[in-house]
């Protein structure tokens, strides 16, 4: 069971695939598609700005590969923080820039109308389930993750939520899926135990 | 909302973490690796390290310590902290560039920090921000304030003003793309009593971006005091971190029973295991290696590393390269007479206040309901049992148990003094004897492994005393000296530090716990059971503290000595020890004055005499020539109980030296036609 972590040049690699040793995963770091087609299941990681990381794709010409690994042979694909973002249609980060489409929504600046809330998004933030899923066994259990971030995924299908945090008195998408492809906003390589917790469910898909 | 953050900041010098105080003062607290996986076993929200080294090497002190690290340089150990923990971590120190900024973001920090460089050349936040986001920006700020109340921005380590205040440059950062504030007050540093409440509120109140708040914290309830009292988002310190055993759950359960909501805490998480994993295939090697060099009498590795040379306190006779960990001022004074000079200033309408503090402790912990003794004494049967002993039972009044962890290696007085005990106190005493054949394989282990045949001693009793509380239901241990403290000035005598798992696993059993020892000529986890430390949540169920009386009363062996020989009749030796000159310490084991230390010539190059002689000049007993005198006299003699040692484990005298010869410190031994020579402080006076 191989898992790749595309190497999209944004610095947090070292921090996710040192957590996916940690929990006993054969991981490898690499943007070459022969090699990223025939791993298992594949990591998109990534922090920064959306233009900056999306060109960085493109200039690898990994669309297509992610594409492929995703649409065509169905493995899991997980994108984290940026990464995530990636999945969605579009990004309005710095303009309005494509994404990959593999999650139907919109890339937006999170909203802030009350005082004591802060953009950055910084910290320890507790996210509540929709519905059951692969990711986090218990489901009933509000579990809290790290957050970084000023922007958010907003989904065009509300089935893809999995899991949101509240943000200034709204529901805001953390944790997207559909079907073969996860995404999560926060960082489970930096969420202690219940982010290894979180990596070695998806290992064990 | 995110939770609000609790966040311990490791400060590092020369690779070590030290203690800060006023932006001058670092006293050496240990290595870092240690700390940062203990940080990591409670799920810390967030973890800072600050680097202050203002020079290029790295050094780790001890070559017998059990977690090395090879690296020379902060990046280096930045790495080996992000293949442990999965944490949030900012970095900061010396970032003068992108470069420098991205070097640190690719070794595993999510955050760096930039001080004096980002108000130098601000566009550096600006392109920081650009190319690699705002939320990894962060701009950190150290303010001191006037006499007149105003507030300052200093640079530099608090040595360059800048003229502009606090609030304004926060605001400029913040414009220029800072993704977060960390707040410093300088003239809280290292103090102890509480955040600057008023410069929180002002820069946390001016700016948009989440603002941590750091400087001053002395007690748990400061930090809810923080995120009660003024809109900072996060609550950080150093110094208190390194003091309490718990610190970080205790500080965060203050907190949440103080009504702020925050992440629960995390103790034994089964994905962050307490005791070291050893590569058991890496150690053999490292032992193998060891045996060979002593089989070809060839000494130890030379290093390439490049070191300051060895120097010696200008006021005692302590060196640089030393089993405690050493720092030393300006002048070269080290931080042991520093402190040992607070010490003397304590004036005794202060140490009235200290020893109430003392019978607080013990008179909430107590036995309300005589089910149990009131605390425990960790008792070798030394004069500083004797004296503990004494004040806890006939000055305090309250009701001791005492614990032993009996190394079976007593002298035939120390063993009297030992018995005698609960006769001349009147109390109830707990002997645990280990079985001899185990001790003879850990003696031989100990000495083989680490240079140091007492390895044993050391964990022993740093064990039994803590099981035996955790299963008894009893949540005080009393510990004499803070060794360290004492030392090596480690700590101040404001900090009331305590007794740790971190201090224990580094210092005591020098990174070997006791599973290291697991399969080793046959030993069995069940065979070291006694060995075993209490976990976590047990400690935390029965709110278990070591205290050290030192702390609380005013420490001088001597006097100490003379009292409880009057009082108890207690003896010191009839013979004088073949390697110090003082004949009341250590009495507890005949090989800890004698092989055990002559181990610590072999590896450091000094020995018990240079601790006591450093001890008697602190005190005024003795001056700093007759002190050199007697380290001359006496740090390098072989000692006689080394025969019975050998006999004891089966080992031959030359055996014996050409292992011992495979722990020399290359910074402090060369070997010259055949001989091991070092340098000597004398011409350095």
């Amino acid at each position: 069971m191989k898992i790749v972590v595309i190497n999209t040049n944004t610095s947090n690699i070292t921090s996710v695939v040192n957590a996916f040793k940690y929990v006993g995963a054969d991981v490898l770091v690499s943007d070459e598609a022969e090699v990223i087609l025939r791993a298992d299941k594949a990591i998109i990681p990534g922090v920064g700005s959306f233009s900056a990381g999306y060109n960085g794709l493109v200039k690898n010409k990994l669309v297509d590969t992610i594409r492929q690994i995703a649409v065509k042979q169905e493995k899991p694909v997980l994108g984290i923080c940026l990464g995530m973002q990636m999945l969605a249609t579009a990004s309005e980060e710095g303009g309005d820039y494509k994404g990959l489409d593999l999650i139907p929504g919109r890339v937006k600046k999170l909203k802030n109308d009350q005082p004591e809330y802060r953009i950055p998004n910084i910290g320890w933030c507790d996210v509540r389930l929709n519905r059951e899923n692969v990711l986090i066994n218990e489901y009933d259990k509000i579990l809290s993750f790290y957050h970084i971030h000023s922007f958010y995924f907003d989904c065009d299908n509300n089935d893809h939520v999995v899991g949101t945090i509240i943000f200034s008195g709204k529901d805001v998408p953390v944790m997207v899926q559909r079907k073969n492809v996860f995404g999560v906003q926060f960082h489970p390589e930096k969420s202690h135990e219940c982010g290894l917790e979180l990596l070695s469910n998806f290992v064990k898909l | 909302m995110a939770y609000p953050r609790l966040i311990p900041v490791i400060l590092l010098k020369n690779g070590q973490i030290v203690r800060s105080q006023s932006f001058r003062i670092h006293q050496v607290i240990g290595n870092p690796i240690h700390t940062i996986r203990r940080l990591g076993n409670w799920g810390v929200d967030e973890l800072v390290l600050l680097d202050i080294s203002t020079e290029d090497y790295h050094d780790m002190r001890r070559e017998d310590l059990q977690v090395k690290y090879t690296g020379t340089n902060t990046i280096e150990l930045l790495r080996m902290i992000a293949d442990v923990s999965f944490m949030p971590l900012t970095f900061g120190g010396r970032v003068k560039s992108i470069a420098d900024i991205k070097e640190r973001l690719a070794a595993g920090a999510d955050k760096v920090s930039i001080n004096s460089e980002a108000f130098r050349s601000p566009e550096l936040i600006k392109n920081g921000a650009d190319e690699l986001g705002s939320q990894c920006i962060v701009v950190s700020i150290d303010a001191r304030c006037h006499k007149d109340g105003s507030y300052e921005v200093y640079i530099d380590g608090g040595k360059t003003s800048t003229g502009m205040s606090p609030v304004d440059w926060a605001r400029k950062a913040e414009e220029l793309g800072a993704g977060e504030i960390f707040l410093n007050s300088i003239n809280q540093d290292g103090i102890g009593n509480g955040y600057d409440l008023e410069l929180l509120e002002s820069v946390a109140g001016a700016v948009d971006i989440p603002v941590i708040g750091c400087g001053g914290v002395g007690k748990y309830e400061h930090f809810a005091e923080g995120l009660a009292k003024t809109p900072v988002d996060a609550v950080a310190a150093a110094n208190i971190f390194n003091y309490f055993e718990l610190s970080y759950p205790l500080a965060k359960q203050k907190c949440i029973d103080s009504g702020i909501a925050m992440r629960p805490v995390v103790l034994d998480s089964p994905w962050f295991p307490r005791e070291p994993e050893y590569d058991t295939g890496f150690e053999n090697n490292l032992y193998e290696e060891r045996m060979n060099r002593a089989t070809k009498n060839i000494g130890p590795k030379s290093t390439d590393k490049i070191f300051p040379p060895v120097r010696w306190c200008t006021q005692c006779v302590y060196p640089s390269i030393s089993a405690a960990p050493m720092e030393f001022d300006d002048d070269g004074v080290c931080m042991g007479c520093r402190m040992s000079v607070n010490k003397v200033d304590i004036p005794e309408s202060e140490w009235d206040v200290r020893k109430q503090m003392l019978v607080d402790i013990l008179e909430q912990n107590s036995a309300k309901d005589g089910s149990r003794a009131d605390c425990i004494i960790a008792v070798s049967g030394g004069k500083d049992s004797y004296f503990q002993t004494h004040f806890i039972k006939n000055v305090l009044g309250f009701q001791p148990l005492l614990i032993t962890y009996y190394g079976n290696n007593y002298s035939e007085v120390g063993q009297r003094n030992l018995l005698n005990m609960k006769d001349v106190f009147g109390v109830d005493h707990i002997i645990y004897q280990p079985s001899v054949k185990l001790l003879k394989k850990l003696n031989r282990l100990g000495f083989e492994i680490m240079g140091d045949m007492n390895w044993h001693n050391h964990i022993g009793i740093c064990s039994i005393p803590m099981k035996l509380a955790t299963q008894l239901g009893i949540p005080i241990v009393i510990w004499g000296e803070h060794g360290y403290g004492d030392l090596a000035g480690q700590f101040s005598m404001n900090d009331f530090v305590e007794w740790t798992y971190r201090t224990r696993l580094e210092h005591y059993c020098r990174g070997y716990e006791w599973n290291y020892m697991l399969d080793r000529m046959g030993i069995t986890a069940k065979d070291m059971a006694a060995f075993q430390y209490p976990s976590d949540t047990e400690i935390f169920r029965v709110g278990l503290r070591g205290i050290h009386m030192s702390n609380y009363v005013k420490w001088e062996a001597n006097e100490h000595s003379q009292l409880v020989r009057e009082k108890y009749g207690f003896e010191v030796s009839d013979e004088p020890f073949d390697r110090t000159y003082r004949t009341m310490s250590n009495l507890d084991d005949i090989h800890e004055n004698g092989v055990h230390d002559y181990m610590k010539w072999i590896k450091l190059g000094y020995g018990r005499c240079t601790d006591h002689a450093t001890k008697d000049v602190r005190a005024g007993l003795m001056s700093r020539d007759e002190a050199m005198q007697r380290v001359m006299k006496y740090d390098h003699v072989k000692p006689r109980d080394l025969k019975r040692w050998l006999e004891y484990v089966d080992m031959t005298e030359a055996e014996f030296d050409a292992i011992a010869d495979t722990f020399r410190d290359p910074r402090v031994w060369r070997k010259e036609s055949g001989e091991w020579h070092k340098d000597v402080p004398w011409p350095n006076k």
